[in-house]
């Protein structure tokens, strides 16, 4: 008995070698800090970056012995102790867009936190344990791993939404966050009690052999789902879930917010993917109406919020809210039909969307990074396309790639997803998603609008000056600081170079006037001299622009490797 | 039920002790007293499991919540200042419109289940004896429960980098 075990441990072992290696690195990255000085800090960035490239690399590995690599045919997925996980190409597909959200994040992450001076180690720490419980919501197969997993995800997450201590936004994104995640994680769990409950037994396969039973409650059920629903709205930002989402995102550190919108929003749709489609599938009757109030009321509600927004970093969020609102038409889709075209519209879509949002917030941390007195509103963007005219550009890409338009990514996303509720019998539910799809292009291009064909600003813009932050000294510094870097600057930048000047034009008025407004990090001069070392964000966002082009131009490689993925997935 | 014998009586007394513990807890105005209520609500929780037959589920409740977790809250408490801000600003005035909902929905909730026909409990989760506990802990939930160690990390680290003095450099 006792060896019996042991043997089917050492089985599992291969089952979750992308979660160990993952894991091992998080501690690996927590002991290299500790005999890392001030000034090799900067290697952490690496390491973790290392250890995401070799959890992929094992994911590729474990892909391929699947046979044929990206075809359809391939051998069973492996269940690993007594079926908690799985590992199959639907957990690898999402193993390998953790891997690249995170190594996009740590790109993005490493000059805007370097610029802050903020210690490292533990961000690279906090950000593998989050993928390592985002790995274990993907291969979850089973109620209790699935919500150790969930745990396992959230709670680094609230840790690094409040990163930045010294800016009081960022602790109220992390409060926010948190609490409500808190309270959506109890629910979810009240709701796999009552799944349990009606099923007997937390497993999926049996979840799903015990549906099928005629006795059950469907009072019971409806309960179940809605809770289940509401847990998994929260963390989705799925309106009315959604209060949370525009404070977390516009008071985390940027690269936090990103990771927040993709990979998170990813992992929960992966996790929550399975478990719809392998074990509460034939309960689709219950839960599919749910799902349908849920996303015709977060994509209606989404674009519109995001109509009026000034600040780019909440629009951004309102706008990820909406397109949690056409992810949930995939899962919908599959419920209807019951076969896994929807759920394959998913994953290409996701897939798509990191990479566009990491492009479009990746240049807010870009922005951010070039001009340290940037607020992230719409009017610092005026000329922006003269200025600085390739940034410009690939922000216009994501902005289009956003709004759905070809040949990008977020069109074959989106084309996918709607073609799947349409095929469906929903077509009432793509007509909802195509409207909304318009009205989002006003708030996506009005970015667009703002960079070519307002002009730019000759003076900082009234009430600038007051929003400056009152410590003459370090106003002085920057200012030095700036005329410093302006010098040695290539012309190419101009962009910045202007603003900096504009800054240091306006210095005497920001000295003399002691400001009322209150200090917040993301508007404290960052140190200067460190922002000159940004190319980890170009990377990141020469990484984001190359996919958005290449799926937006051959979204074939993508489409079958999403099919191959959910082939197996349960259902139909 | 579970746990043979269903002492009404009992319950509905200890039941009304916990709601009441409870409502102390978010009511109080003072934090000390909110958490001597919480320590009461763990403890009458603890019996809740006891009559239940659930005895290493009380003890557990006891050990860990009536225990650590009462006395890390109180030591937090106490090396913590307590805000003199104005207290309006932990209470707004939704409760107008939250209370009602809650109890609508908790009853809603309440009478849909009892009224359902969920299954039964089986033999295992009755009598889950110490052995039979852990040798599940360590088999068929060893997953989990390593996985939940990792979760125990990131909290700490967590708290770390939250709490920590800012280092200058």
């Amino acid at each position: 008995m006792d060896a019996q075990a042991a043997t089917a441990v050492n089985n599992s072992i291969e089952v979750i070698l992308p979660l160990i290696v993952v894991s091992a690195g998080a501690l690996a990255v927590l002991v290299a800090d500790l005999f890392l000085g001030p000034r090799t800090k900067g290697l952490l960035a690496w390491l973790a970056a290392a250890v995401l490239v070799v959890t992929m690399a094992v994911a590729v590995g474990q892909w391929v012995t699947f046979s044929g690599g990206l075809s359809f045919s391939g051998r069973a997925p492996e269940a690993g102790f007594a079926d908690m996980v799985v590992m199959d190409k639907f957990g690898l597909f999402f193993v390998l867009l953790f891997g690249a959200a995170g190594l996009l994040t740590v790109l993005l992450g490493d000059a805007y936190l370097a610029a802050r001076g903020a210690a490292r180690g533990e961000f690279y720490a906090l950000l593998l344990l989050v993928i390592a419980g985002m790995i274990g919501l993907a291969t979850a197969t089973d109620l209790i791993s699935f919500f150790v997993a969930f745990e396992l995800m959230s709670l680094p997450t609230y840790v690094l939404a409040g990163y930045a201590r010294r800016d009081p936004l960022a602790g109220e994104a992390s409060l926010k966050y948190f609490i409500n995640g808190a309270f959506s994680s109890a629910i979810l769990l009240f709701g796999f009690a009552v799944l349990y409950a009606i099923s007997g037994s937390t497993t999926f396969s049996a979840i799903s052999a015990g549906l099928e039973e005629p006795s059950l409650g469907q009072g019971a059920a409806m309960v179940g789902f809605v809770l289940i629903a509401a847990g998994f709205g929260f963390k989705i930002a799925a309106v009315p879930f959604h209060g949370w989402a525009p404070d977390a995102y516009q008071g985390a550190p940027t690269p936090v917010t990103t990771f927040m919108s993709v990979g998170i929003k990813a992992a929960a749709f992966a996790g929550f993917l399975r478990l719809f489609a392998a074990a509460v599938l034939p309960a689709w009757e219950v839960w599919t109406p749910i799902l349908m109030v849920l996303a015709v009321v977060t994509m209606i509600v989404g674009n519109v919020l995001a109509l009026p927004q000034r600040n780019i970093k909440r629009l951004l969020a309102y706008s990820s809210i909406a397109h949690a609102g056409y992810l949930l038409l995939g899962i919908i889709a599959l419920g209807e039909t019951g076969d896994q075209y929807g759920s394959s519209a998913v994953l290409v879509y996701l897939v798509a969307y990191t990479f566009m949002n990491v492009g479009a917030f990746g240049m807010l941390v870009f922005m951010r990074n070039s001009r340290p007195f940037f607020r992230y509103t719409l009017e610092e963007l005026r000329g922006y396309g003269r200025t600085a005219p390739l940034p410009a550009l690939a922000l216009t890409l994501f902005m289009l790639s956003l709004t759905g338009i070809p040949p990008t990514a977020g069109f074959w996303g989106k084309f996918y997803l709607f073609s799947a509720v349409v095929d469906a019998g929903q077509t009432w539910l793509a007509i909802v998603a195509v409207v909304m799809s318009a009205v989002s292009a006003f708030y996506y291009l009005r970015i667009v609008w703002y960079m070519y064909f307002e002009a730019a600003p000759d003076v900082l813009i009234p009430g600038e000056s007051t929003a400056l932050p009152a410590s003459a000294g370090a106003v002085a510094a920057v200012a030095q600081g700036d005329h410093r870097e302006v010098a040695e600057r290539p012309a190419g930048d101009a962009g910045s170079s202007t603003v900096m000047s504009t800054i240091a034009a306006d210095d005497p008025a920001a000295r003399a006037e002691p400001s009322a407004a209150p200090l917040h990090a993301d508007r404290q001069p960052i140190d200067a001299h460190l922002v000159e070392t940004d190319t980890g964000t170009v990377a990141a966002l020469l990484v984001a622009a190359a996919g958005v082009l290449f799926i937006g131009i051959w979204p074939q490689g993508l489409v079958w490797a999403a099919q191959g993925a959910v082939r197996l997935l349960g259902g139909g | 039920m579970p746990g043979g014998d269903f002492h009404p009586v009992y319950f509905s007394i200890v039941a009304a002790w916990i709601l009441v513990a409870g409502i102390g807890v978010v009511a109080s105005r003072s934090v000390v007293r909110a958490a001597v209520s919480m320590v009461l609500c763990f403890l009458g929780v603890a019996f809740a499991f006891a009559l239940l037959n659930s005895a290493l589920l009380a003890i557990v409740q006891i050990l860990i919540y009536v225990g650590a977790i009462s006395v890390v809250i109180i030591f937090g408490i106490m090396l913590t200042e307590t805000p003199a801000g104005p207290r309006q600003q932990f209470f707004n005035r939704q409760s107008v419109i939250a209370a009602p909902l809650v109890v609508a929905t908790a009853v809603l909730v309440a009478v849909i289940l009892v009224s359902g026909d969920l299954l039964t409990a089986g033999e295992t989760a009755v009598n889950p004896g110490l052995r039979q506990l852990s040798s599940l802990l360590f088999n068929r939930y060893v997953l989990p429960f390593e996985l939940v160690s990792l979760v125990l990390l990131a909290a700490m680290i967590g708290a770390i980098v939250l709490a920590r003095r800012e280092d200058r450099q």
